[in-house]
């Protein structure tokens, strides 16, 4: 029985427990459940993003192209439609193929101007495969995307003529380091080797066969530090000769490459051949002189000294902000506003565009555009009332007019603009927020030069309904058992209480709990099994032990394990006055009938046992 | 007696077998259900129920959804200073508060992100993008998030570790925001990751959710339950439990809880022999 009034307190502590943490609101950060979250997608956005992503593999940007189909892939959109996961299926292995395509193009190319014929001619083959691969997936993708979104129809059939060509190229070129069995050599020189921006080079040299036979009529492609700048014809000797101009570019060393690269139909193998040149130029010095650190809504103000020519352009950056200014004999001095961008840490671009011989340059520098903070001060009761309103005074330091500003508490809030540094709000709570500390939050908006601020202070917010709660729970069982509905338990010394009894004199002997108990226990174990669970017979026995504990502790002859209750009784007879004998033989006497007789005590057993017990402990 | 002994020992089972049976706390280790970090406690995250002195642990968890106690976040600066990490993942305005004790100006925003076209199921669950960076090496590149809030850097040096795409809103303001950003304190790094939701169960297994998980743990991570929000009974009689046994483990209520039973064993002998 112990054990189930333990448990049921442990119960009763957690339950006290879950009761106080629910009145213990806290401000945490909600979450949606993804799995009961309705599905609402944006094909349209999603499908255009595809298209991109064809752009980008159209242009030879793979990695990028690769990264937003990969982002792709986990919307919503291509997980829920199954036109759009086959879309992204085959765009995605578009991407993949062509970008392993390029790179076996590339290597074959290197093997064929290495010499290495038969390591290019293999890698043409799985070139080949890659390529007619990427063209039915291409076909694919275009289908897909016209179906899918036909207003965009133009767009992506742009995008795959350019595809198209390109790997209708590269599988000629394949095809031709498959089949053509003649390798080329090709020299080059360059004169002036060292030149002026601007100036002009004459590059020539011979293109023969490996054995040494000349090409004749073989176009040749000059390149100046990758770009294609012009082109020879080779004469019936193998020799070509050309001028190029050097074009703006401000490197100190520059590579001028010949690429011999000839039509499908030919019978020799592409051959390159590369020298330098050394480039004179004049550096730009730049001198800079700005507003480090700006207060929100101030000016940057810039000024600087550029070198060379007096006009000269220059570029300037901040953030997303870009202008443009003209040198005035070699300065420049701009001011900038603040206010169109926000706090915080930028970097100051300033880029000086070539001009002739003065080569460009660059300038990187730290800004600080650094706001006020706004400290709300907020004068307001500790304790509110759910479903009163609350009135809160605020006063926000330092403030500009319109500075806006929300103050919410559980769950109501007012947004308003400020049109004086101190004002007075009064804020509805809701009826149904739980009782416990909550949160009085005062956010204030950004507004140049204010960067925002924030002020939270929790307010004990009592809920009477909450308390009300169980008071009108307790009540309500009150009045069922009130009415007989629910039946509250009575102890055997209360029901007895209820019968008549002899009058009382003043003292009375009370045994303590545990001796009664275990003299009641040496009683039972004396009885049949049989009788001991009927409870008019276990009320008998109960008085019975109450009567022996108090004639114990009266007498000092106490009830040994050996002895019978006649024993007993006999055993005492000498220490207690005849009318209390009298009464304990009549209590043995109703206790044995109880315990040892097939009968059951009656009600009036039981009630008079109650009584002589009573009488003894007087 | 017996009974009693008996009772005593039903009510403690009890007690520890509701405090360890299945949570339903939010971001609470033992949650099973969507919103749980159970999955991530099996990835690499190890509960902390206190912090009793040095930190010694590859990275450091915290969703501070009640106030952190000073001396919590003092042992919390000097891990970091000391060459630590500390992610903090946005749990409520008391994570703001725990970023201006450790000296840090950059803060969680309130406004919620929403990107209609690259999301996960709707606006509210947008898609960020990892960013190379020299600083945290991350190896995920595409991460979902749920009901995320814009990071506002405001210290020198911080680097940002995702974003959301161009596509994405907060309130007014256009995309992309930062989500996941590192900023540099002392010899370490404070990661700051703009919602709890990224490793809770039902995004964990999701786009490089785990893999941005196993980068940021660097091994084994300590994550501090004790402060998630206790307004749960269950996660209340635990937190209660755990503290408990982390304070027996000190010295020296560890030393005497050991002699304990060799002290009261010599008390009973010595008290029969005189009788």
């Amino acid at each position: 029985m112990r054990t189930i009034y333990l448990a049921l307190a442990a119960l009763a502590v957690i339950a006290v427990l879950a009761y106080i943490s629910h009145a213990v609101v806290i401000q945490t950060m909600p979450v949606l459940n993804p799995l009961n979250e309705r599905l609402s997608v944006n094909v349209t956005g999603v499908v255009e993003l595809y298209i991109t992503a064809l752009g980008l593999t159209s242009t030879g940007n793979y990695t990028m192209a690769m990264h937003l189909l990969k982002a792709l892939g986990v919307t919503g959109a291509v997980r829920s439609l199954p036109t759009l996961a086959a879309l992204h299926t085959h765009e995605e292995r578009l991407a993949s193929l062509m970008a392993e395509l390029e790179g076996v193009y590339e290597d074959a190319l290197s093997q064929v101007l290495m010499g290495n014929v038969s390591g290019a001619r293999y890698l043409a083959v799985e070139g080949l495969v890659l390529d007619s691969e990427a063209y039915g997936e291409l076909n694919t993708v275009t289908n897909l995307l016209t179906t899918i979104y036909p207003n965009a129809t133009g767009q992506v059939m742009s995008m795959a003529a350019a595809m198209r060509v390109r790997l209708i190229s590269i599988n000629e070129t394949l095809i031709k380091i498959l089949y053509s069995p003649i390798t080329t050599n090709m020299t080059i020189m360059a004169i002036p080797n060292i030149v002026v921006v601007g100036g002009s080079v004459t590059v020539f040299g011979r293109l023969t066969t490996s054995n040494g036979t000349a090409i004749p009529n073989a176009t040749i492609t000059i390149y100046v530090d990758g770009v294609p700048t012009g082109s020879a014809i080779t004469n019936s000797t193998g020799y070509y000769i050309v001028n190029v101009t050097v074009p703006p570019i401000y490197k100190p060393i520059l590579p001028i490459k010949a690429l011999y690269n000839p039509p499908p139909t030919s019978k020799y193998l592409p051959t390159q051949a590369v020298t330098n040149i050394t480039v004179i130029y004049n550096s730009t010095y730049i001198a800079i002189n700005y507003t480090g650190a700006v207060l929100w809504g101030g000016q940057i103000n810039v000024s600087g000294f550029i070198s060379g020519p007096p006009n000269r352009l220059i570029t300037l950056s901040i953030g997303n902000l870009n202008m443009s200014i003209t040198t005035v004999n070699n300065a420049f001095n701009i001011s900038i506003p603040t206010s169109d961008l926000l706090p915080g840490n930028y970097s100051l671009s300033i880029y000086v565009t070539p001009n002739g011989t003065y080569a460009p340059t660059t300038y990187v520098g730290a800004l600080m555009i650094y706001a006020l903070i706004a400290k709300p001060n907020v004068s307001v009761s500790n304790v509110a009332i759910a479903g009163l309103p609350v009135r809160a005074s605020i006063n926000v330091s330092p403030w500009v007019s319109g500075l806006p500003i929300t103050v919410s508490l559980g769950g109501s809030a007012i947004s308003l603009n400020l049109t004086s540094p101190n004002i007075t709000i009064t804020l509805a709570t809701p009826l149904l927020l739980g009782m416990g500390v909550h949160d009085l939050v005062v956010n204030v908006g950004q507004r140049p030069p204010i960067g925002g601020g924030y002020y939270a202070r929790g307010i004990f917010v009592v809920n009477p309904l909450e308390i009300a709660l169980p008071a009108i729970a307790l009540i309500m069982v009150m009045f069922l058992a009130r009415f007989g509905i629910v039946r509250l338990r009575r102890s055997p010394q209360q029901e007895t209480q209820a019968l008549p009894t002899l009058p009382m004199t003043a003292t009375i002997t009370t045994p303590r709990p545990a001796e009664v108990k275990a003299i009641e226990e040496r009683i039972i174990k004396l009885a049949p099994s049989g009788k001991i669970n009927i409870p008019s017979v276990k009320e008998v026995v109960m008085a019975l032990s109450q009567a022996i504990a108090t004639v114990s502790m009266k007498t000092e002859v106490k009830l040994k394990p050996t002895q019978t209750l006649r024993e007993y009784l006999t055993a005492i007879r000498e220490k207690l006055d005849p009318q209390a004998y009298s009464a304990l033989s009549e209590l043995v006497g109703i206790a044995e009938y109880a315990l040892y007789s097939p009968r059951v005590p009656t009600p009036i057993d039981v009630a008079r046992a109650w009584e002589l017990a009573k009488v003894l402990s007087q | 007696m017996r009974w009693i002994l008996l009772s005593i020992i039903a009510v403690v089972v009890l007690i520890i077998a509701v405090a360890l049976g299945p949570s339903l706390a939010p971001f609470d280790v033992n949650n099973t259900y969507w919103d749980g970090y159970s999955t991530a406690a099996s990835i690499c995250l190890k509960p902390a129920y206190a912090l009793n002195g040095p930190i010694n642990a590859s990275a450091v968890f915290v969703i501070p959804e009640i106030r952190i106690p000073r001396s919590q976040a003092d042992l919390l600066l000097n891990y970091v200073e000391g060459g630590g990490r500390l992610v903090v993942i946005n749990g409520g305005p008391w994570s703001n508060e725990l970023l201006r004790e450790l000296g840090l100006s950059s803060r969680f925003l309130n406004t919620v992100i929403q990107d209609q076209t690259l999301n996960y199921v709707n606006n509210k669950f947008p898609l960020a993008f990892a960013i190379s960076n020299p600083a945290i090496p991350i190896n995920a590149s595409v991460i979902v998030l749920d009901n995320a809030t814009p990071i506002m850097i405001e210290d020198p040096g911080a680097v940002i570790l995702a974003e959301t795409s161009p596509f994405s809103r907060a309130g007014n303001e256009s995309g992309p925001f930062p989500v996941i950003v590192a900023i540099p304190l002392g010899r370490g790094y404070v990661i700051l990751i703009s919602t709890p939701s990224v490793f809770m169960n039902s995004l964990i297994n999701e786009a490089g959710n785990s893999e941005l998980l196993r980068d940021l743990c660097n091994g084994t991570a300590l994550y501090l339950e004790n402060t998630l929000a206790m307004n749960n009974a269950q996660l209340l009689t635990r937190s209660y439990l755990y503290t408990a046994y982390s304070v027996m483990l000190t010295y020296p209520l560890n030393y005497l809880l050991i002699t304990l039973p060799l002290l009261i064993s010599s008390i009973v002998l010595l008290i029969r022999s005189k009788k």
